[in-house]
C-alpha cells in the first residue's frame, strides 16, 4: 500500500532552513534530507524523533494494531 | 515527525547565484513573489569601490532597488574544493543592502530546494508566506 511522504521546509528571511520529514521511516529520513542539505549548503543540526527508529516493518505492526 | 535538519545558506559558483539574481529581477520569475523594493539588478561591472576607496575585482556585481552595490567575489578552490562565495558591500552599514542579500539567500535556497524535491518526483502542495517573513513550502509524495 503507498504511503505518503512529506517533507515541510521553512526558510527564514535570514537564509535559515529547517525541513522535516513525515512518514519515513529510518534512513528512508537521512536519504530524503541529505540531497536537500546538499542543495542549500551547511548542516548545522539534525535531530532524529522516535519514528525514525522505528523499522518498517514495526510500523506496519503499529499501523495493523492501532486499525484493529 | 521522523527527523528535522537545520541548515544555512552557502553559496558555491557564481552561476547558480546569477540564476537567483536574475529571477530576482523579473516580477513573478521562476515562481518568486518579488516586490519592487526587493528587486535587483545585475550590472556589466567587474569592479567595485568600497566604503575606503579601494578597487576591488568582482566576479559579479549588483544593486539592489535602494541603490545599494554588492559584489560577488568566487574564491579559488582549495584542494580541489569550491570555497562559498564571498559579499562585499560597498556600504557595509546599509540596512537595505544587508537585507537584500538576505532575500537573496531565501530565494536561493527556495529555487534549490524546489529544483532537488522536483527531481525526486514530489509534488509541492502548499506555499505560503509566514508573517514572520519566512517561506513555508509543503511537498509530497506516495510511495
Amino acid at each position: 500500500m503507498a504511503v505518503k511522504k512529506e517533507i515541510t521546509i521553512v526558510i527564514g528571511k535570514d537564509g535559515k532552513v529547517v525541513m522535516e520529514t513525515h512518514g519515513f521511516k529510518g534512513a528512508e529520513c537521512d536519504e530524503a534530507l541529505k540531497p536537500l542539505e546538499k542543495a542549500v549548503g551547511k548542516t548545522e543540526k539534525r535531530t532524529r524523533t522516535g519514528e525514525y527508529y522505528e523499522t518498517k516493518a514495526q510500523a506496519v505492526r503499529n499501523k495493523n494494531s492501532s486499525s484493529k | 515527525m521522523s527527523a528535522t535538519v537545520e541548515c544555512i545558506v552557502v553559496f558555491y559558483g557564481v552561476s547558480k547565484l546569477m540564476a537567483v539574481l536574475q529571477a530576482m529581477s523579473v516580477a513573478g520569475a521562476a515562481g518568486l513573489v518579488i516586490e519592487e523594493k526587493e528587486s535587483v539588478k545585475i550590472l556589466n561591472e567587474n569592479e567595485i569601490v568600497d566604503s575606503v576607496g579601494q578597487r576591488i575585482a568582482c566576479d559579479l556585481v549588483f544593486e539592489n532597488a535602494y541603490g545599494d552595490v554588492i559584489g560577488v567575489k568566487e574564491p579559488p578552490a582549495v584542494d580541489g574544493k569550491a570555497q562559498p562565495l564571498e559579499f562585499i558591500h560597498v556600504n557595509p552599514k546599509s540596512k537595505t543592502s544587508l537585507e537584500t542579500l538576505d532575500r537573496v539567500r531565501q530565494a536561493y535556497a527556495r529555487l534549490e530546494v524546489l529544483n532537488e524535491l522536483k527531481n525526486k518526483g514530489y509534488k509541492q502542495v502548499k506555499e505560503e508566506k509566514l508573517a514572520n517573513g519566512s517561506i513555508r513550502l509543503v511537498v509530497q509524495k506516495w510511495q
